[in-house]
This record gives C-alpha cells, structure tokens and sequence, in this order.
C-alpha cells in the first residue's frame, strides 16, 4: 500500500504567532530542576515552523539541549541549577496554518491492513486501553464499518456523552474513569476517544496544542492513521472531524497525554511543587513575538 | 568430600565438570579442602566470620542491626589466561565509553540516537562544553560480567557513577587467607595494589602537588559505610559528610575541622546528589574549583538502554570490534523488537533504564504468570521505560553450607574494578568481586541480599 | 616517563566537624556501656560477697519497672534487658552504637577492640544464670572496656592536644 501523504490544501496559510507561560511554586528551595518541554510547533504538512522568534526560556535561567524525539517532537530539555522557589516557564513561535482539505476517501474497516509502525497506536497505553471501552465503543460506532465513519461515530459519541466539566479529572485520569465518570476535559475526551478507536482497529494518537481562537490554556484532540492520508485530525472534545485547520496550533503528538505533556521534569528539593498559574495567547497580527510577551501574561496574575 | 556433593549437575559449574570431575585449575584448592576436613572447615570457616565481624567487615542494610557481609570463604579462581581477555576487554570499554562522554558534552556525538541520549535521567545539558580535569570523565568503572563457561564472559551491566565493591573484594581475599592459609598451597595469586593506583590517580588529576583529598561520604549509617571507612583509612584522605563541606568566599570547597578548616581540591564522592550534599557544590565544579571523582555526568552511559550502543562506541572511538560480548538486548522503541519480545516474554529479561542495585530487573521465567502478565501489560504501556535482554544460563559455583557440612551450587557474577587516571592510564584490579545468588535465584546483587566470595586471578 | 606525583596524605590532621561529633558520641556510648557494666558488677559482687542468689540481684537495683522504658511484665528479666536487649539502656546497645561511631572517626583497632567487647555478650549463654555469672562476665566487659581505653589512649587520640573547649563548642554548633 502506497502511503500518499498530503492532498490539495486550502491556498492560503496563516501566519500566527503564539506565547505561552507558567509559574510553578515550592514549599521548600529547590536546587535542582530538570525540565522537558514539548511546546514548539510541530512541523507537518497542516502547518510550517517559521522560523527567528520560536524561543523557551526559564526563569531562573537553566542550561538547554534542543533535540527530536522519536515521533518528530522537538524537546527543549531545561537543567535549572540556581536555587529558587518560583520556576517560571516561557515559549513563543511564529507557524503558519494551512487549512485541511476535506478528506473524501474512505474504505471499509475490514479492508485496511495497517503496517507494524502503527502497531504501538492500536495497543494500549497508559492512559487509554481500548480493553476498558469495548462495550461503549460498539454503542458508539454501531453499524459502521468504514473508518470515516467508524472515526466520525466515536467522536460524536463522545462529544455528546461526556460532560465538560474541570476539576474532576487530573493528569493520570484513564479513558476507563472517563468513561465510568462521564465527564471530564479535552484530555480525557480525546484520551476516551482514542481508547476506542483502537478498540476497532483504527491506530489512534493524542495531539497537544493550542486552539487558536480560544487560547489560554493548551487543548487535546487526537489523530487517526487513514491508509492513504496518513495522520488525520478529529476533536472529541468539540465533536468534529472536519477542523478548521487555522483553529489548531499544535504542539506534540504521541500515544497519550502522558509521552507528551507539554512541561514535565523533575525537582530536588525538600518540599513540593505545584502548577500556580499558566495560560496562552495566540496573535494574528503581531510581526514578533518575545519571551517578554509570554512574560507579560504573568502581569496581574 | 566435596566431590561426593550432587552439585555437579549444573552444566556450567566453575569447579567441578558435569561429570563431577575437579576442573585442572581447582584440583589444588579441592584437595586443601578435603585435606582438611568436614569439622577443621566448619572450625575456619567461623574463624573467617569471627575477623569479619571484628572489623565490623558489614553492608548494612539497617543501621541497627549489624550485619557482616555474608561470605563463600571458598575462593573463585580464574586463570591467568582468562583475566588477560577481561582485563583488556574492560579498559578497553572504559576508554570508549570516556571518549564518547568526551564528545557527549564537549562535541558531536553520533552513535547514540538524540532521542534516546538527551532522554535520560542522568544527561546533564549543565555539562554541555565542561571539560574534566585531564579530560577523563571515568576514573573509577566497575563492571558486572557473567561467565558463559570456556573462558567467555559476557557483559551484563556497566557502572559509572558511584560503582562500590572494591573493598569486598579486597577484604574477602585477606580475611580468607588469613583464616584459611593452606587454600593457597600450589597457587601463584597475581597481586594488585589499589592504594597506589587510586593515590596516583588522584594525584594526576590537580594541578597542584600535594592536593588535599577528601571522600564524601552520605552518613555513617550508610550501607556501604564499611568501604567508605576503610578506603579513606588505605589512601589516607579524610572522610567527610556533606555537612562538614562548603564552598568559600573563593568560591573554592572547604572542608570544617578544628584547628582550622582547610581547602579540598579533590572529592571522592561516594553520594550522587551532590547538591543536596553540599550546595553550591555544582558551581565550584564547573568553575574548576574542584576535582570530582568520578566526574560529574558519567550517569549518562549508567543508562540500561545507551548500554546497547557500547559496542558502537567501542568501533567508532578505537576502530576495533570489542573484546568481550554483551548480553543481546532489546530497544523497545523498535515496533518489530516489541512483537518479539511480547512473543518470547518467557525467556527474558526486562530491565527498568533507570535501575540500579538489582531493582528494576525482572527475570521472567523465573517469576509467576501473573506477575509476568502484569509486566506484559506495563511493557505495553510504557515501552519507552524497558529493555529487554535474553536470558543468559551462566555459570554456578559452589557454596560450603556451615551448618550441614556440605556444598551447594549458586550462581554467581563478577564485578570487576578498574580506575584510569588523568594519563589515560587504565589499571584493571585482578579478580574482581563475585558475589553470589540466594538459593533459586539468579539475581547477585548485595543490595538483593546475595553474598560474595573472593576471587583469585591464579598463574 | 610521568613524573609520579603524591596527594597530601592527612586523616588524622584533620578532624572534620562531623568525626568530632562522633567522637563525642563515642564517649558517650562508651561512657553509658562502662556505667551500666558497673552498676550490675557491684551488686553481683555484694550477692556473691552475701551468698545471696539472683533475686537478690534484681531486688537490690530497685523497682526494674522504673528504669526507663522496661516494661512491667520485664522486670524479671530486667538483668538480660540491662545487658543484651534494651534498645537505649543496655551494655550491648550501647557498645553497638559506639561502634557505629568507632567506624567514623577510629582505627580499625578500636573497632576490633570494640567489637571483641560486643562478642562477650552474643556468646552462646551469654546470660548470666547467677550472681557469679553475672560477676564474672561484668568484669570481662570491664576488662575488654580497659582495652578499649588503651586503644584510644595509644592511637591517635593523645596525639592531638584536644581543648575540651574546642570540642564542646563545634558539638553545639552541630
């Protein structure tokens, strides 16, 4: 099967430029911090780092090695030595948004062979198992058969199915607790999604990133493999397929939340840590953007 | 008598063929032992534990109970001709891996993947362009090997942070000959001298004559206080805690004493976050304030999965195959090695990246099937934590059981030492450590509760 | 040819903060070790002088109940406890942690001579059964204790002109 990736594409892309920060507080000093971010643009065929203005930066100030990781990602990995009890973390970019062109091929379910790269994306991972969803996965596709169809079930149905609601959920909620809860945010509904999409079949991966036009905090939604297209988006969270592909900034891509949350790391210290403060903004009509930017989101915060 | 045992049934025991035959190069020490006798060995062999617990010869693993280092007084010998290939085989290991941190840091390096290097917990982006005194990152290696039986060794596990066991090996050899005199009879031992070479090594990294050294020590409560104790008395440098250090107005390491706190220039450090030992510690090294041994960042080739480009490293730095063979192992990331290994879990070994001391290694057909489905799912879970490593039958030695008289067959590993000074000079220590399993188990890991035995390299 | 250098060989020169806070401790060990060997030597020695037997003993140091941390229902063996068992309050205990200390900041002869100390009591009975058992191995412990002494008095200790002062004032600074 010949894998044909890229399709007509809407003419014209958009230039954006984003900012992001967060604040994370300590009990106790810390001496050490060893963090690894996931928050440049990914580089695919929906949109194209630009370059000159995509930065990170820590404060206070750590020691930084920019690498790829294994899906594509770019990992700015940050080693704060200075001892401090506020760690503040900013990233800014410029990308260029292209829009989706429809997908029209679809093909039945039964007749996709799917290669043993996506292998890792049918099975489970730590936060969607697609053995905890089968049950509600059949109640979701129904008499579907082909993978648009299969894909566009399970979106639906989650959107319709789960309640958004903040609070309820955390970092290591499962598809299965989603599912049990009914409610939860995009994490969770893309985790939920995911979970049942490769419990038919369909090799599923989770997106991090930001929705262009409703920034402040960072967003989930997933892509599945279509034979021919390679990586297609679909938002549970949203209840959509076809995306407006100037909508989604994105960030990482892998097998759930837990490869790629977009700042995870380690402290030495003798107290905790917790996450104090964080948002994003997306700007249409910025020539540059600086880390002063994304450190000026802190202000009256 | 110590042929009569059922031992031998073991295909790969160090002493005895499988027909129960003494091998040549154990035919002296298996006749001292029968010479002997059942009754004069029990005698000797409480004589043995009687000094070690004198010298308080321990590795305790609670600090209130006291507890000597369980030990086969019955040594493990390994003919000369056998060393020579380990000992070339580890410095030329050694050299490999220093050469490759040397370009981890302060170059390009090109024979590990970046998402796998720049991944691990002990990469250290702080020591991008920090060169090492003397460029020499390892200066103390230990080693753990496996004998596969005919003189081949196979690698298991390298360790290059805080690697302890020398003085078990030191130790277990001296209190043995001494209770147990008449093991030697017919045998050349080789000899080694640690003190010169480690004095020399430390020596050789300041720039100074006369450095001031010091060993910093976690806690004398510590497991492995014993070593910490006993090298700092054998080279004569002062034992400290982190609380007795800290860094001057000079921005240099001083060290509390009465009658005047004093400059340290070197630190053998036997504790891995520095830091929270003694802070500040970090910038006065990366000032070049201070020599660490080992230096900091060596973590990074600890890592269980940038072990499997150790033999790419051997052939890109010396262009030369390596000596002694590794165990095969599995990177995880590879769909098709994952198939694999989920298809042959009952034959392998799983491996956490980041473990140490026998923690994180799971021998799976030795545990139940629970557990190992349990295991199989996490596998496919988190693949990115694992290696897989096939299962290696090595070889068995014999124990002598105090309390029935009789010997028994364990398996048993080697952990070889070997220190490389600021010359590029490589010293490999003669015999080595073996520590030995608990019954039914082929995990040889004093941290895991197994014991050792001394090792003689013999002519 | 490398010209062979030295580092500065110096362990007894220096005596860190945290070996003088051992060395206290040690003293302090030992101290409570030989304090309890002669509490228990003496009244052993009254019971022998008194053909008395080991009731005798126990009823001589007083309520055992009342010594700290001994339970009720231990009295009886309030002897083995003050020997072997407690935890803060007996010779074997405090001999142990002494050693714990030994370890920082002595040779491996007063650890040897600490340890041949310990041994007296993890001896296969150990336990004094009467008043001239319980003599005989107190003065054992007293004379391995002189040992001890000796040690520290021959070694490195003397040596070094410690002012009490000096050391008192760097243990509160611990």
């Amino acid at each position: 099967m010949q894998t044909q990736l890229g399709g007509p594409l809407a003419p014209e892309p958009v230039p954006v430029h984003f900012a992001y920060v967060a604040r994370y507080e300590y009990s106790d000093v810390v001496v050490q911090n060893d963090n690894f971010l996931r928050l440049s643009p990914y580089d695919d065929r929906y949109q194209t780092p630009a370059g000159g203005g995509s930065e990170v930066a820590t404060v206070p100030a750590g020691r930084r090695i920019t690498y790829p990781d294994r899906l594509g990602n770019v990992v700015n990995r940050i080693r704060i030595t200075a001892p401090h009890r506020e760690l503040i973390i900013a990233a800014t970019g410029r990308v260029c948004l292209n829009d989706h062109a429809p997908v029209l091929d679809d093909a039945p379910l039964a007749s996709i062979a799917y290669g043993l790269d996506a292998q890792e994306f049918l099975t489970a991972s730590l936060l969607a198992d697609p053995e905890t969803v089968r049950a509600a996965a059949r109640e979701a596709v129904g008499s579907a058969t082909t993978l648009l169809e299969t894909v566009s079930g399970v979106v639906r149905w989650v959107h319709d199915n789960i309640r958004y609601e903040r609070g309820n959920t955390s970092v290591n909620t499962t598809a299965a607790d989603v599912l049990q809860s009914r409610s939860g945010v995009c994490q969770d509904m893309t985790h939920l999604g995911l979970a049942m999409l490769r419990a038919y079949g369909v090799p599923a991966r989770y997106v991090s990133g930001l929705l262009t036009r409703q920034p402040g905090e960072t967003h989930a939604w997933l892509e599945f493999l279509h034979p021919e297209r390679g990586w297609l988006p679909a938002d549970p969270t949203r209840g959509i397929m076809e995306l407006n592909g100037t909508d989604y900034l994105k960030f990482a891509v892998g097998r759930d939340y837990s490869e790629v949350p977009p700042v995870s790391g380690s402290f030495v210290s003798k107290g905790e840590g917790w996450l104090n403060f964080t948002t994003a903004e997306v700007f249409f009509d910025r020539e540059t953007v600086s880390v002063d930017d994304a450190l000026a989101l802190l202000e009256g915060n | 008598m110590l042929t009569d045992t059922s031992t031998a049934g073991h295909p790969l025991n160090e002493c005895l063929n499988p027909d129960g035959s003494v091998k040549p190069v154990y035919r002296n020490l298996v006749n001292a032992i029968d010479s002997l006798g059942v009754p004069e060995l029990q005698r000797r062999w409480g004589d043995a534990n009687h000094r070690a617990a004198l010298d308080a010869f321990t590795f305790m693993l609670d600090p209130r109970e006291f507890r000597t280092v369980p030990t086969d007084w019955m040594p493990r010998l390994i003919p000369e001709g056998e060393w020579d290939v380990i000992s070339r085989g580890v410095a030329q290991r050694l050299k490999a891996i220093n050469r490759f941190l040397l370009d981890l840091y302060c170059g390009e390096q090109e024979v590990v993947p970046p998402d796998v290097m720049y991944s691990c917990q002990y990469f250290n982006p702080e020591l991008l362009d920090y060169r090492p005194a003397r460029d020499v990152f390892v200066h103390i290696y230990g080693i753990d090997l496996v004998h596969m039986g005919d003189g081949r060794y196979v690698i298991l596990e390298d360790n290059l942070r805080i690697p302890s066991g020398i003085t078990y090996q030191m130790k277990s050899a001296e209190i043995g000959l001494g209770a147990i005199p008449e093991l030697a009879a017919g045998y050349d031992i080789i000899p080694y001298d640690i003190r010169a070479a480690y004095q020399e090594m430390f020596a050789s990294l300041c720039e100074k004559d006369s450095p001031v050294c010091v060993l910093l020590t976690d806690s004398k409560y510590g497991s492995a206080f014993f070593e910490h104790r006993y090298l700092s008395e054998l080279f004569g440098i002062t034992l400290v805690e982190g609380s007795d250090l800290y860094i001057g107005a000079n921005g240099r390491v001083w060290a509390r004493a009465m009658g005047g706190d004093f400059e340290v220039d070197l630190i053998y450090r036997r504790v891995e976050d520095l830091e929270l030992f003694v802070p500040g510690l970090t910038e006065a090294y990366l000032d070049h304030k201070v020599v660490l041994v080992n230096a900091m960042g060596t973590g990074a080739c600890d890592d269980k999965l940038v072990f499997l480009w150790v033999p790419d490293m051997i052939e890109h730095y010396l262009g030369e195959p390596a000596i002694l063979d590794q165990a095969v192992s599995y990177d995880l990331r590879s769909p098709a090695n994952r198939e694999y290994v989920l298809q042959n879990l009952d034959s392998l070994v799983l491996k956490t990246r980041q473990g140490y001391g026998g923690l994180g290694v799971f021998i799976l057909p030795d545990l139940d099937k629970g557990y190992r489905s349990r295991l199989a799912q996490q596998l496919i879970e988190q693949p990115q934590v694992f290696i897989a490593q096939e299962t290696l039958d090595f070889s068995q030695h014999l124990v002598f059981d105090e309390s029935s008289g009789e010997f028994e067959g364990r398996y048993v590993d080697l952990r070889v030492f070997a220190v490389q000074n600021g010359h590029g000079e490589v010293t490999v220590f003669p015999g080595g450590l073996t520590r030995v399993s608990e019954a039914n188990s082929r995990v040889t890991n004093n941290s895991s509760g197994g014991s050792c035995k001394p090792s003689w390299v013999v002519r | 040819m490398v010209e062979p250098r030295s580092i500065s060989v110096s362990s007894d020169r220096w005596l860190t903060d945290s070996r003088v806070y051992s060395l206290i401790w040690l003293g302090r060990w030992l101290e409570r070790a030989d304090n309890i060997a002669r509490v228990i030597n003496t009244f052993a020695r009254i019971a022998v002088e008194s053909g008395a037997d080991m009731l005798t003993l126990q009823q001589s140091l007083g309520n055992a109940a009342a010594i700290r941390g001994i339970r009720v229902e231990d009295a009886g063996q309030s002897l083995e406890m003050l020997l072997r068992y407690h935890e803060a309050s007996s010779i074997y205990h405090s001999l142990h942690t002494a050693r714990s200390n030994a370890t920082h900041v002595g040779t491996v002869e007063l650890i040897r001579a600490i340890s041949e100390t310990v041994m007296t009591l993890e001896r296969d009975g150990a336990m004094p059964a009467s008043p001239l058992e319980a003599l005989l191995l107190t003065n054992e412990i007293l004379e391995r204790l002189d040992a001890v002494y000796k040690v520290i008095d021959d070694s490195w200790f003397h040596q070094e002109a410690l002012s009490e002062e000096e050391v008192y004032r760097r243990f509160v600074q611990q």
